[in-house]
């Protein structure tokens, strides 16, 4: 049997934006945008989701959409859904849609605030790994020894876990996605709509210019990093209940790293190492399930 | 002073992207392109094989078989004799295995039998009559798609039964008779005119037949053994393999004996082996070709080698010596001998001291057959005493099948049949001098390119699926007689192997260049269902939607500007 898909959509997002040709950061707006449907409110603080959204006075997403500061996009989040509640539309969702940057490093105090407070919005962190609109500069969201224009040798420390936090904070939702599994992302994406309370979702979203990859191979890199184990797709409910939602079909994370130039200079040293890290990873999450 | 009023632009939006242009970006455009699998590429019909097996795996079943028929009128035959190199070009033979085509093509042949379906009929009537002498698989397949046509046909043939090679040689344990004879039935339903038991023995009675018919299409066979000097001037008996396998075929038991060496690398050298294990004898078969270079079908010879054959590759016969009064000593030798398409009489080079011996009590002689051309004009023979095609088009004379060729596989004469009965259809048009020339045969023509590779092919998207074979009965069974050694696929079985087929450069609708379009420049046509075009203006030229069909039915083209 082959695998196939049957996304439905309804067209929030739209075409003439401004994102880079073949960009998976595009990809994951369309789906999670057509998913989640016309009554969204959006807020989004500056990111390459920015630039997507935009130019002004034009809009590619077919919704409001608040422009919030790169501090602020859970509390921007968070008090636009009470002032809708007090209205009465508890129907329309809120998302915020940040980068890595917004979410990892400078958004992360009013995250952690909002996932305290139970807020009853859906945090969707688009993950590129970098502050790729401002010429990819390293991001808390980095990997080790991927090299960025400020991590010139490679980057010394490792990818903080997001999810993990997150998770930690004992929200209702919190859950990893990517380009690559489109069934996966909707299908999640959907079932955050459902629920109500603080929702997280980080989508990996491979970026071209950033990491050094041809075009057409946004979706196939994003496709190695789950099935090499390195980005694994899975949710956790109640941060207890852990669900593993694709089995990695074991490729050498070498295959993955060589499809990206910010890691041609590792080592076979360093592979191995990368590799003995993803290994392990996988053994604690499949402990945790 | 005065201050420079300068417009401030809106907080608020006031339009949609949608109106940008984006698609000025681009260096490239993808097209969608059907493009040509390796095993239609290589198929001696030039079957559609992906598009009859995504009928098929859809349970559109009849969809499926008259795809099939529409350039081969004996799935069900060929489901079991093809050579199948559909299967060796397969891509998915370097993933996990090829797609069982043969197989499934059986599975179709024979449910047809089962549901009685009728192949389609003619949808005009031609008052041309053509003369199809040879009712074998290259002359039954020409009159097949004349009559298609609607011109009126006359099958000649010598035999008392249609069939040629199908029903005379191949044996039971491969194509039951049954299976022959409802296929075709089933032909004949379309009406032909045939004449059984009607050889064309001389140029008068030749010329005689030229005079009355528009067209003549000559597709006799060969059936005239070649003899090897090597074993003249003995007692020993020598079996010419096709009279050997006709008797058999019969039901009679011809006495070979209990030893028995066939002589021969082809089909027929296997076909003659195997019937001879089940008539008893403990069987040799003696080769000039290397195992490599056999001209028979691997599967048979390795079925053969199963069945308790020992074989003698790159070796010959060079004398015979009587032990006895009914047993005989073969003197052998070891050969290099390569076989060539171009050079019909190869070298063969005696390896030095490598004298071997073999006993026998009979030898059953499968060295090649060549065509009796007596009754044609001798322009017509080539020097290496074939009939030549393309010889005397130009006079309504057509030529096919094993007296025309060295490429002697039922399927390739299915094919020359079919083939020729396109050029006879040309010829025939253009002596009424329509202008609308041949055009059943360019419809559905797939882009003239190369056949789409495996590294096109996106694998992501298969998991993997081991290839379903048909069951073979075990040897103790199958050599007590001539029960077909190979049991058909059930239909679950045929679905499940049908969906393993890559339908390489053949769309099939999957939606994953829709879904991969980050500048949703992909839409589904509405009204044509399972076609998608491409929105010019948005698409940026990233090539993700190349890259994510699964079968490479997406190219990306440069642009100029």
């Amino acid at each position: 049997m082959m695998i196939s898909y049957n996304i439905p959509e309804e067209k929030v997002f739209l075409s003439g934006h401004n994102a880079c040709p073949g960009c998976g950061e595009a990809l994951a707006l369309r789906y999670i945008l057509n998913t989640l449907g016309p009554e969204t409110v959006g807020v989004v603080p500056p990111s390459c989701i920015a630039i997507i959204s935009g130019p002004q006075p034009y809009s590619s997403m077919r919704i409001p959409v608040y422009q919030t500061t790169l501090e602020a996009s859970a509390a921007s989040a968070a008090g636009i859904k009470r002032a809708l509640d007090v209205q009465g539309k508890t129907q329309v969702n809120v998302v915020a849609l940040a980068g890595d940057g917004g979410t990892y490093d400078i958004g992360f105090q009013a995250l952690s605030a909002a996932a305290e407070r139970n807020e009853d919005i859906i945090y969707i962190c688009l993950d590129n790994e970098g502050y790729m609109n401002t010429g990819a500069q390293k991001s808390s969201a980095t990997p080790w020894l991927a090299y960025t224009t400020s991590t010139p040798g490679g980057k010394p420390t490792g990818k903080k876990n997001v999810a993990e936090i997150m998770a930690a904070h004992e929200i209702p939702y919190v859950a990893t996605a990517t380009v690559g599994f489109p069934d996966d992302l909707t299908a999640k994406i959907r079932k955050a709509k459902e629920m109500k309370g603080m929702r997280f979702i980080v989508v990996l979203t491979p970026c071209l210019a950033g990491w050094g990859v041809p075009d057409s191979q946004a979706v196939r890199v994003s496709r190695l990093a789950v099935d090499t184990g390195i980005f694994p797709l899975y949710e956790v409910e109640n941060g207890r209940k852990y669900t593993l939602n694709w089995e990695p079909r074991g490729i050498p994370v070498d295959t993955y790293l060589r499809t990206q130039s910010r890691y041609k200079h590792l080592t076979a040293d360093q592979i191995e190492e990368i590799q003995q890290e993803v290994n392990r990873n996988m053994t604690y999450l499949r402990e945790k399930q | 002073m005065e201050v420079l009023k300068k417009e401030i632009p809106t907080i608020w939006t006031t339009g949609w992207t949608d109106i940008m242009n984006t698609g000025t970006w681009r260096s490239a455009m993808p097209i969608y392109q059907k493009r040509k699998s390796p095993c239609q590429d290589i198929c001696p019909v030039n079957g559609e094989i992906p598009t009859w097996l995504q009928n098929l795996k859809s349970e559109n079943l009849e969809e499926a078989w008259l795809e099939i028929v529409a350039k081969n009128p004996f799935p069900a035959v060929t489901g079991r004799v093809c050579h199948h190199p559909c299967e060796s070009k397969c891509n998915r033979k370097e993933y996990d295995g090829e797609v069982g085509i043969n197989s499934l093509e059986q599975f179709l042949g024979d449910l047809a039998i089962e549901k009685g379906w009728s192949l389609p009929k003619p949808s005009q009537e031609m008052e041309e009559r053509v003369a199809v002498i040879g009712g074998g698989p290259a002359g039954l397949s020409c009159a097949y798609q004349l009559r298609k046509a609607g011109y009126q046909v006359t099958i000649f043939e010598e035999q008392p039964e249609l069939g040629g090679l199908l029903r005379f040689a191949i044996p039971e344990y491969r194509l039951p008779k049954a299976v022959l004879a409802k296929e075709l039935e089933r032909l004949l339903e379309l009406g032909f005119n045939v004449e059984l038991n009607r050889k064309i023995i001389t140029k008068e009675d030749f010329e005689q037949l030229r005079r009355e018919y528009s067209a003549v299409f000559v597709a006799v066979g060969a059936y005239k053994a070649k003899s090897l000097p090597q074993l003249e001037n003995t007692a020993m008996k020598v079996w010419f393999c096709l009279d050997f396998l006709a008797q058999v075929k019969k039901g009679e038991k011809p006495d070979i004996g209990r030893k028995v060496v066939v002589i021969g690398g082809g089909n027929a050298a296997i076909d003659s082996a195997r019937t001879a294990l089940r008539l008893g004898a403990k069987v040799k078969v003696l080769s000039l070709e290397d195992r490599a270079d056999l001209p028979a079908i691997n599967t048979e010879v390795v079925d053969g080698e199963r069945e308790g054959i020992i074989y003698y590759h790159g070796a010959m016969v060079t004398g015979v010596e009587p032990i006895g009064t009914d047993s005989y000593m073969l003197k052998c030798v070891k050969v290099v001998f390569k076989p060539s398409d171009t050079d019909r009489f190869p070298k063969t080079v005696v390896l030095k001291d490598t004298e071997f011996e073999l006993q026998a009590d009979s030898v059953i002689l499968a060295i090649g057959q060549e065509p009796d051309t007596t009754p044609f004009p001798s322009e017509l023979v080539s020097a290496v005493g074939l009939l030549g095609s393309g010889l005397m088009e130009n006079q309504g004379l057509f030529v096919g099948g094993d007296s025309s060729s060295l490429n002697r596989y039922v399927s390739a004469a299915i094919a020359d049949g079919k083939n020729q009965a396109s050029k006879i259809i040309e010829y025939m048009k253009g002596n009424k001098g329509a202008s609308e020339g041949n055009q059943n045969e360019q419809v559905n023509q797939t882009v003239d390119s190369e056949p789409v590779k495996f590294s096109e092919v996106n694998t992501f998207y298969f998991p993997i699926m081991p290839k379903v074979n048909r069951e073979i009965r075990s040897e103790s069974n199958s050599l007590s007689g001539f029960a077909e050694i190979k049991a058909g696929l059930s239909q679950a079985e045929a679905i499940q192997e049908s969906s393993r087929c890559f339908s390489c450069g053949h769309c099939i609708s999957c939606n994953n260049c829709f879904y991969f379009c980050p500048d949703q420049a992909v839409v589904k046509n509405s009204d044509l269902c399972g076609e998608y075009h491409i929105l010019e203006q948005y698409c940026k030229g990233c090539g993700l939607c190349v890259e994510e069909c699964p079968r490479g039915a997406v190219t990306l083209k440069e642009e100029a500007r």
